[in-house]
């Protein structure tokens, strides 16, 4: 029993790359690099170091959810703002595509219903429903207010 | 015996945390032997999943880092993938809040093997 994965044949990892690559290819993929840094305060993924996550020209991938989704007594309360290359991305707003998207799962409790079944099948229910609130909330903030203020947020979101 | 089979016997020799040390998210609310495949809804769907989940697989390296037992696996017409036999539900659980939310930062991937 295991996962199989996509391997991605021209990408990096970010941490194979010269400085001044990373500092360029940062630049490039600024907003791209805001959506990775929301997605992991969302599954509380504190390890995104430079070996989990790929880097090209085109994009970036995120690899490595080990660390992910594990319940621990602060999971279903607050929720960390990790870092993502060493960097946190308070007050930057993601592409507003993926605003878009996060609104329409708000709003669409059909979907919400599949991925929490879909969740439940890996994860017992009540970390589930953890789970499901922690992206609300989240989501709910960044639909609203298009950002995570450091003003607001620097030491954490309390789960609602 | 079966390629997966092979390759699950090479991870027997790696103890698994003990049950004290991990949290109630590390463990899977049902046995390994209860899990079915099963796959993404057509929303999120793509047919790079049914190409890892059914594509013959032949050689495989095991990766040197990291603590979740990877390894590169040949896929036959289809390049390379990447197995896990640890923490592959966070694998999948993370996957599908990629999917559902529209992230799309994370590679395709399919568990149940």
């Amino acid at each position: 029993m295991g996962s199989m994965q996509e391997f991605i044949p021209d990408a990096k990892m970010f941490c194979e790359i010269s400085h001044d690559e990373q500092e360029r290819l940062k630049k490039v993929h600024r907003k791209t690099l805001v959506k990775m840094w929301l997605f992991d305060m969302m599954i509380n993924n504190f390890d995104r170091g430079g070996a989990n996550w790929l880097i090209s020209e085109d994009t970036i991938h995120a690899i490595d959810h080990s660390h992910s989704l594990r319940d621990d007594e602060y999971f279903g309360q607050d929720i960390t703002c990790y870092t993502v290359g060493g960097e946190n991305f308070f007050d930057e707003e993601p592409l507003p595509e993926f605003i878009e998207s996060l609104g329409r799962f708000l709003a669409t409790p059909e979907q919400q219903k599949i991925l929490e079944d879909l969740l439940v099948e890996l994860f017992n229910k009540a970390f589930v429903r953890k789970c499901i609130k922690r992206i609300k909330t989240v989501g709910s903030i960044l639909v609203r207010d298009g950002k995570i203020s450091h003003n607001k947020y620097s030491s954490g979101i309390a789960v609602e | 015996m079966g390629f997966f089979e092979r390759i699950l016997q090479q991870f027997q020799d790696t103890p698994e945390p003990s049950s004290e040390n991990i949290s109630a998210g590390d463990r899977p609310a049902v046995s390994s032997a209860e899990i079915k495949l099963t796959p993404s809804p057509e929303s999120v769907r793509s047919p790079k999943e049914d190409v890892l989940s059914t594509r013959e697989k032949s050689s495989s390296v095991k990766i040197g880092r990291g603590c979740t037992d990877a390894s590169f696996v040949e896929i036959r017409d289809d390049g390379r993938g990447v197995f896990k036999a640890k923490y592959y539900l966070n694998e999948r659980a993370a996957y599908l809040v990629d999917r559902f939310l529209g992230v799309n930062l994370t590679p395709r991937l399919q568990y149940g093997f």
